[in-house]
């Protein structure tokens, strides 16, 4: 095994008002050193809290099972000091809010050298002038009056720049990104991915980037997985993914985006409504949006079949093969405002 | 860009059930509801007359015919905390009523208004900040005489601030909503925006708001009469009791005092739970 | 900054001379005549009656004796009172003393003990929480003058660990026998603090920003007291602020049911004896030390909330 980190069966139920919701379903991923691999999902998914359980910050009271190993050592058994070691020299995160995720009242000096000082031990000097350097090589110039500063007298911009700075400072193996441009101006959006994009591959460092952006995942990714429901459904190289999806998940989300050469009048949608992994139902998740289901597809999860390029879970991928985008973009969905809500099935009352 | 949201906020929102108030809740209010009953019934209930002095059956333990005993002057005990539950509870309402319609009239007015108004409003209520409600019962007393009526209006004067604070912000922030242009541009007139919208939507906050407040000014008035400046002895008032019960203490006889005393804590820890309640249900319906 | 500053004495320095005039002006309004106290009811000549207002100004229109008392009061002479025959600034100073210990004492006590209980309710889930959480509520609930009866009644008839009447000599004599007023005084506002301080902590401890912490590795220790705590403190500081400036009138009630001589007891037997200037003295020296600590209170908030902070804003 070469893989930085593996994911296996991974299943998450989270305490909700009393009674367990299962928010991921089964999710099975790997990442070699210094790969990039993109976790695709909408809101609801369980995206995120796939991060949240690699960084082992999942909320109290979360029942998790399956396993999560990096570098040959069970991460789901790291307790105390390891644990500690593990999140401060290992992973780090970069979350989607900095505002939110930057504590208001500490300096940006404080807050990019906290780590080093308390678990490394690094001496202030040391730190700040690392804190500085690494500043810069986010772009932020003037680290030293920076240092300085409170995060209210940053832009969002400039203060996502200081997350990834703190991210990358441990020297980290391996980076879980979540989101990390969703809260931005769309201005600077493209800045801050690109510095990320940049820094990740200047310090080897391997990432898993959460996203619900296909198209800035395939720009920034080796590989990538979609998430349906808490289900990994698809994995493949970031190329042959948009190329030749096999799940039909995939293919309809890339058919839903705007293509930049043909005009439609209205965009292709996935009719019904995406599903949590707590409310999905016995058989394939995504059988009452799939305009390919029949009812094999109700007959327990389809079990991920590995193929060149990668690996996808549907019942019906042998006699599907892979799915052209135009196939789905053909659908009269696009022209009838109203038939994608009456044509699926199961739609709630 | 690819956009993955199809129907933004899709998901079922997990509805959020509202708990309603609860047990504890309920219970306050029973509590409520109960000292109320006596109050209004106290002269039917009582089982003596409240002031009837008979220095023979000073400090008497409980018995059949003084079910829970009697004070230093032979008063009935019971019968003093049935009918000192009406001034101890008429006080606090007037106090209530008069500081929330007082505070809420002036808080939308400058609220709507805003300009020099509202600056001049703030003004006022900033010096009135500097006044401790008690230590404004005080100076009340010390000028009107020591009675009910002086330190309700001295707690009036002193609520109406904190009143008058938390309403104007609330208004201020409901007056920016959208709606309230919408209703402009109709030709709804200001009243009308202020009275059937404003306030209404405010209600809920107001609700919870003058319950605590009942409770502060339950305490306050209490301790003012407890000073001897407030309800006159020899009237049956719980604050009064507290205080004329004290040098019995020492001589081995508590009771007045401490049942007074239970009374009080009795009546405000219901406003408190009842009025923690609303603000958090008042909260979550703005959220 | 130093405009902020400027701004907040200039501020204080207004509501400070407003609040004296209101003071002033509605003992001026009063209907009892303070000269009836004088005199004590006996039949007096009108020439001794004549010397008598004059004596105390009596005879002056009211912006004159308004500026008369405002010039004596910056000048630290309080007033004559009509009843002691002495300016009421000494009969002040040993008494403003006392009261100062008190508020002082129930003002440690309510920062630790609030703080502290709070902050175990916030850390330690389960009974631990539910009893602390209770107690707030009870606590809440519990007028200072209940306290103080309840307190006398177990400790001047029970036991006897403190002394429940007197003020005692020498300040550690003196803070032991005020051992007693200012629990009951802390009572009620240490439930505010604990109930604040326990919403505050398990707010910070849900936020982002914690999360952010743990992510990097830090022990719980560091984030607790370098996240949680520190952040958590800004609403409880200026919530305890407020809460021991009030103390100011709040003490006026415990003396009383503690029989203590401080500034409270004697404004309460000022007034119940017409001694006017007496009054005013007392109550314009309270408002102007809770408005005092109530500025103080403001004019730290920047220095604990960056936020606040005027200035530097890019």
């Amino acid at each position: 095994m070469t893989e930085l980190l593996t994911v296996e069966d991974l299943r998450v139920a989270l305490p909700v008002q009393g009674q367990m919701r299962t928010v991921i379903h089964q999710a099975s991923f790997a990442i070699g050193p210094g790969e990039a691999l993109g976790l695709i999902g909408e809101s609801g998914s369980g995206k995120s809290m796939t991060a949240r359980a690699v960084g082992r910050l999942l909320p109290a009271g979360a029942q998790v099972s399956g396993q999560i190993m990096f570098d040959g050592e069970p991460v789901l058994e790291l307790a105390g000091a390891a644990l500690r070691r593990y999140r401060t020299t290992d992973v780090a995160m970069i979350f989607q809010d900095p505002r939110a995720h930057i504590n208001p009242v500490r300096t940006i000096g404080d807050f990019l050298t906290e780590g080093l000082r308390s678990t490394l031990g690094m001496r202030r000097r040391d730190a700040d002038r690392k804190a500085v350097s690494l500043l810069a090589e986010v772009g932020v110039e003037d680290g030293e009056r920076r240092l300085r500063q409170y995060p209210h007298q940053l832009s969002g911009g400039l203060l996502q720049r200081v997350m990834i700075a703190s991210a990358l400072v441990a020297n980290p193996r391996l980076l879980l990104a979540d989101e990390p441009t969703t809260a931005l101006d769309v201005t600077t959006q493209s800045e801050v991915m690109g510095i990320l994009d940049r820094l990740r591959r200047d310090h080897g460092v391997a990432m898993l980037f959460i996203t619900h952006d296909l198209e800035l995942a395939t720009a920034v990714c080796d590989r990538i997985s979609v998430l349906y429901a808490g289900t990994v459904v698809e994995s493949q190289d970031a190329e042959s993914l948009h190329a030749a999806p096999r799940h039909p998940y995939t293919a309809a989300l890339l058919a839903s985006r705007p293509s930049l050469t043909v005009r439609a009048r209205r965009l292709p949608v996935i009719g019904g409504r995406p599903l949590a992994a707590f409310e999905a139902p016995e058989g394939c998740a995504f059988t009452e949006r799939c305009r390919w289901a029949s009812p094999v597809c109700e007959e327990g999860r389809p079990a991920p079949e590995t193929h060149d390029h990668g690996q996808v879970n549907c019942h019906r991928t042998t006699e599907l093969g892979i799915l052209g985008s135009e196939a789905v973009v053909t659908e009269p969905v696009i022209a009838e405002p109203d038939k994608s809500s009456v044509q699926s099935r199961g739609q709630q009352p | 860009m690819t956009t993955l949201t199809l129907r933004r906020r899709a998901l079922p929102r997990v509805a959020r059930t509202d708990p309603g108030l609860g047990p504890v809740g309920w219970t306050a209010i029973g509590v409520i509801a109960l000292l109320a009953l006596i109050a209004v019934l106290a002269p039917w209930l009582a089982p003596h007359d409240p002031n009837n002095i008979s220095l023979l059956d000073a400090n008497l333990g409980s018995s059949g015919d003084h079910l829970l005993g009697t004070d230093a002057s032979g008063r009935d005990l019971l019968s003093r905390l049935l009918v000192g539950a009406r001034s101890s509870l008429i006080g606090p309402l007037l106090v209530v009523v008069l500081a929330t319609a007082l505070g809420l009239t002036v808080a939308i007015v400058s609220a709507w208004l805003g300009g020099w108004v509202d600056a001049v409003v703030s003004r006022i209520l900033d010096i009135l900040f500097a006044f401790p409600g008690v230590l404004l019962a005080v100076l009340v007393v010390a000028v009107f005489r020591a009675g009910l009526g002086a330190a309700v209006a001295a707690l009036v004067i002193a609520y109406i601030p904190y009143i008058a604070r938390t309403v104007r912000s609330a208004a201020l922030r409901e007056k920016s909503q959208p709606y309230i242009t919408a209703l402009t541009i109709q030709g709804v007139g200001a009243p009308a925006i202020c009275v059937r919208h404003i306030l209404a939507n405010l209600m809920p906050l107001i609700v919870a708001q003058s319950t605590l407040t009942f409770g502060y000014a339950m305490v306050d008035l209490a301790a003012v009469s407890f000073l001897g400046l407030g309800v006159q002895p020899p009237t049956a008032d719980w604050g009064v009791m507290v205080s004329t019960g004290q040098p019995s203490i020492l001589n081995g006889y508590p009771q007045e005092s401490l049942y007074a005393s239970a009374l009080i804590v009795l009546a405000v820890g219901a406003f408190n739970i009842l009025g923690d309640r609303f603000t958090e249900r008042s909260q979550r319906s703005t959220r | 900054m130093i405009r902020f500053l400027l701004g907040r004495l200039v501020g204080l320095l207004l509501t400070l001379w407003i609040s004296s005039f209101v003071v002033f002006a509605a003992l001026y309004l009063a209907p009892g005549d303070p000269i009836s106290f004088l005199t004590g009811g006996r039949e007096v000549s009108p020439l001794t009656l004549a010397e008598l207002r004059h004596q105390y100004q009596l005879d002056q229109p009211f912006l004159v004796r308004y500026a008369d008392w405002l010039g004596g009061v910056l000048h630290g002479h309080l007033g004559q009172s009509i009843v002691a025959h002495q300016d009421v600034s000494t009969l002040i100073g040993a008494r403003a003393q006392t009261s100062a210990l008190l508020v002082g004492y129930a003002a440690v006590l309510i920062i630790l003990g609030g703080i502290a209980a709070g902050t175990i309710a916030a850390l330690f889930k389960g009974p631990l929480d539910s009893g602390i959480t209770l107690g707030t509520t009870v606590g809440l609930a519990l007028p200072s003058f209940v306290t103080a009866i309840a307190l006398i009644s177990v400790f001047a008839v029970d036991v006897r660990w403190f002394p429940v009447f007197g003020d005692g000599s020498g300040l550690l004599d003196r803070l032991w026998h005020l051992t007693l007023p200012a629990i009951a005084l802390a009572v009620s506002s240490s439930a505010l603090i604990a109930r604040i301080t326990r919403g505050a902590l398990r707010e910070e401890l849900g936020r982002e920003h914690v999360e952010t912490a743990r992510s990097r590795g830090i022990p719980r220790r560091k984030i607790l007291r370098r996240h949680v705590l520190r952040n958590g403190m800004i609403p409880v500081t200026t919530v305890a602020g407020i809460t021991v400036a009030g103390l100011v009138a709040g003490s006026v009630v415990v003396e009383r049911a503690f029989n203590l001589n401080g500034l409270g007891s004697f404004l309460v037997q000022s007034v119940a004896a017409n001694d006017f200037p007496a009054v005013q003295a007392v109550v314009l020296l309270m408002v102007a030390v809770f408005v005092i600590l109530s500025t103080v209170v403001d004019l730290l908030y920047p220095l604990i909330d960056p936020r606040m902070a005027r200035g530097g804003t890019q």
